[in-house]
């Protein structure tokens, strides 16, 4: 069946409706503030051969990491209205938080696609709570590792033995699981209603057309040009580490070449391939008009390279934790840096960082005769400005596009107090259009508990373009006292933390007259 | 309407006697406030940890009739209702309902509607031309009235916009049937 225009658009909507409601089941039924209130989690449906049919507008270093963990299952020989799990960071995962459950979609008895959902779970065991651990120099100190496996009954007593809040994972795990068969029984209902035949001619036309859309784009810009930005430390020592990237665009195929980054960190920050190829990708999807479907064909057009072992190809068993959250932003900046090198016209950096803030303990009793918690979130920043527009304040930047927990959820939750919340006055960069503002967050420990910090551009502002002025470096302080950009520490009642978020750059030189 | 209250209990917690009287006001007040109307009880509930409730509706007072139609109820919108968290009321609700005689136009009645427009305006179409459009009140024009275009129809609750090449004719319902000239 060839489909026209419209017919394309209809099948396109239709299935990413699907993930969509996939989204709304996990949110609406899901435990965690993380998941439900942050929406720190992602969708897609997939193909029976791997590719990406449709997403729902989640979270791009998610998204453009998810084929990797639906190859790592079909290596299994999924049958039909099997489950799996995985978050192993060399074998589909990300890093050990992000819990990816994965159906092999029953559709007349054979594997007619996959239904996939991944979201953050707020621990998975490690060396601290909330397993975003600053300072970890191995994975098996970061959590769990869990390989591709089949979701049973016993995998998930095993897991939650593992963790410091089972009642609130297995909440979580029961969203998601619901999740994944909404996905199912969406994409069965669409085959019932088109025909299995069609639909799967209708997703491969999709997919076909998406790649067309994209090779055409990259062929009007050919650009040949490297560039280079830096880490500001990997939780064991402050270095700068460097992240060189070169880029070609050629015969409608984007390559980005990692050759001449740092080795792989003894620190958190590596990133597994899979997450850095999510990085090209989102820049490249940011080049695309709307209208282009996101899904398996984009990726068709791009290839990413880098040297095994080095800090953007990690090799198991370095530690990842800040890489999917950290490293991926700065992977991000080094490309379009790269772009704008080439001639490229392109927004001024933004905050480059996630800020992700973890907390947890005991509870209010202490001594262990408390309720486990843990907390995790990513606070928003500047954006960087454009040429025609200022850059947005407080929000998520690149690959991160979650929301920020509540006030009043995160006081009834946890022991915590927020003492301010407001935008960074001053912060963004000035230019033609200005950067975006940070953001001030400041939490006050109301009883004893461990509290890990991972951020970035705390030391090198996020540069302005085109003549703009940077945004101003982020800082993190406790009582006042300057912290590291990425620690874990104890605080007692009392102690407040306060977290200052980078402003975006400016754009143009506006500034100067 | 719906007459709200927020009452977070878990429902494990809550008594018969209790729950009924909490009803109570509510009830008295959607009576009140639309007489003659039928009234359902309804009950938002959510297991202890969900940021979201499912609505459900509580005829009588007893908590495990209450606790399995929100199972059920959870089963139904989210795939899955076993979960061993203790279940929550998070708000309790009373509608009230009473049939209404909607205002529409009747066709064998002219005059019962609008058979004019109410006014003009001035509007800039997509292409970017300033043109005078005539101005009626949705919901309220006579049945068989012809809508030349360009028109703004305003309703109570939105704004619909016949571009030229356009021409609306009301139908005795009170919609107006846009077709292309």
């Amino acid at each position: 069946m060839r489909l026209d225009a419209v017919g394309l658009e209809v099948m396109a909507h239709a299935f990413a409706s699907i993930a969509e409601e996939m989204g709304l089941v996990l949110v609406h039924s899901a435990l965690s503030p993380n998941i439900r209130e942050r929406r720190d989690a992602s969708a897609a449906l997939f193909d029976a051969d791997g590719e990406m049919i449709a997403q729902a507008a989640h979270i791009p270093v998610h998204l453009g990491a998810l084929a990797d963990a639906v190859a790592a299952v079909r290596n299994l020989e999924p049958r039909p209205g099997e489950l799996f799990l995985l978050n192993d960071p060399y074998a589909g995962g990300s890093h050990l938080p992000d819990l990816t459950l994965i159906g092999a979609i029953d559709i007349e008895s054979r594997v007619g696609g996959y239904s996939v959902v991944r979201a953050h779970h707020s621990d998975i065991g490690g060396m601290t709570a909330g397993s975003m651990p600053a300072g970890a120099r191995e994975l098996y100190q970061e959590g769990l590792v869990i390989p591709p496996t089949r979701f049973t009954p016993d995998l998930e007593r095993m897991v939650l033995a593992n963790v410091r809040t089972p009642a609130m994972r297995r909440g979580d795990l029961a969203a998601q699981r619901a999740a994944v068969e909404r996905g199912a029984s969406g994409l069965r209902s669409l085959a019932r209603r088109h025909g299995w035949a069609a639909l799967s001619d209708a997703a491969r036309e999709l997919l076909d057309y998406a790649e067309r859309r994209t090779r055409a784009l990259l062929r009007k810009m050919p650009v040949k040009a490297a560039a280079t930005d830096y880490l500001e430390g990997d939780g064991v020592s402050d270095d700068d580490l460097e992240i060189r990237v070169n880029i070609a665009i050629e015969d409608g195929i984007f390559h980005a070449d990692f050759m001449g980054t740092s080795d792989a960190a003894p620190g958190n920050v590596n990133c597994p391939i899979a997450v850095t190829r999510s990085a090209v990708l989102f820049v490249v999807r940011t080049l695309l008009p709307d209208d282009v479907p996101m899904n398996g064909g984009v990726p068709r057009a791009i290839k990413v390279t880098a040297p095994l072992g080095c800090l953007v190809n990690a090799r198991p068993p370095r530690a990842v934790a800040a890489g999917n959250v950290e490293t991926s932003q700065r992977i991000a900046d080094t490309v379009f840096r790269a772009l704008a090198a080439g001639g490229c016209v392109v927004p001024a950096q933004g905050q480059g960082t996630m800020n992700n803030v973890t907390f947890g303990g005991m509870g209010e009793e202490g001594r262990g005769k408390g309720t486990p918690w843990t907390y995790y979130e990513t606070i928003g920043g500047g954006q960087g400005a454009s040429r025609g527009a200022n850059g947005p304040s407080g929000v998520h930047v690149g690959m991160s596009n979650t929301l920020n927990t509540p006030i009043e959820v995160l006081e009834m939750e946890h022991p915590l107090r927020v003492r301010t919340y407001a935008l960074r006055s001053g912060s963004g960069g000035a230019g033609t259009w200005h950067g975006g503002e940070g953001v001030v967050r400041e939490f006050e420990a109301l009883a004893p508990m461990e509290t890990t910090l991972l951020t970035e551009r705390r030391r090198h502002g996020p540069a302005g373009g085109a003549g703009g002025l940077d945004g101003k470096a982020g800082a993190n302080l406790l009582n006042g006292q300057r912290l590291a950009s990425k620690t874990t520490m104890r605080l007692v009642a009392g102690d407040v933390l306060r977290i200052e978020t980078p402003g975006g750059g400016g754009w143009g030189k506006g500034h100067e007259s | 309407m719906d007459v709200l209250a927020s009452l977070h209990r878990p429902l494990d917690d809550l008594c018969e006697e209790e729950l009924a009287s909490a009803f109570q006001p509510l009830v008295a007040a959607a009576a009140a406030a639309l007489p003659d109307a039928g009234l359902t009880r309804f009950v938002d509930c959510r297991f202890r940890g969900q940021g979201y409730e499912v609505t459900v509706p509580a005829p009588g007072d007893d908590a495990p009739t209450l606790r399995a139609a929100f199972r059920a109820a959870h089963r139904a919108r989210h795939g899955h209702g076993d979960s061993d968290q203790p279940i929550e009321v998070v708000n309790l609700r009373v509608v009230a309902e009473r049939p209404v005689v909607f205002p529409i136009s009747d066709g064998s009645r002219r005059g019962g509607g609008d058979e004019a427009p109410k006014g003009r305006r001035m509007l800039v179409t997509r292409d970017g031309k300033r043109v005078r459009a005539d101005v009626w009140t949705l919901g309220g024009i006579a049945a068989g009235t012809l809508i030349n275009a360009p028109a703004v129809l305003a309703g109570p609750d939105a704004t619909g916009l016949i571009e030229p090449g356009w021409r609306g004719t009301v139908h005795v319902s009170g919609a107006v049937i846009l077709e292309r000239m």
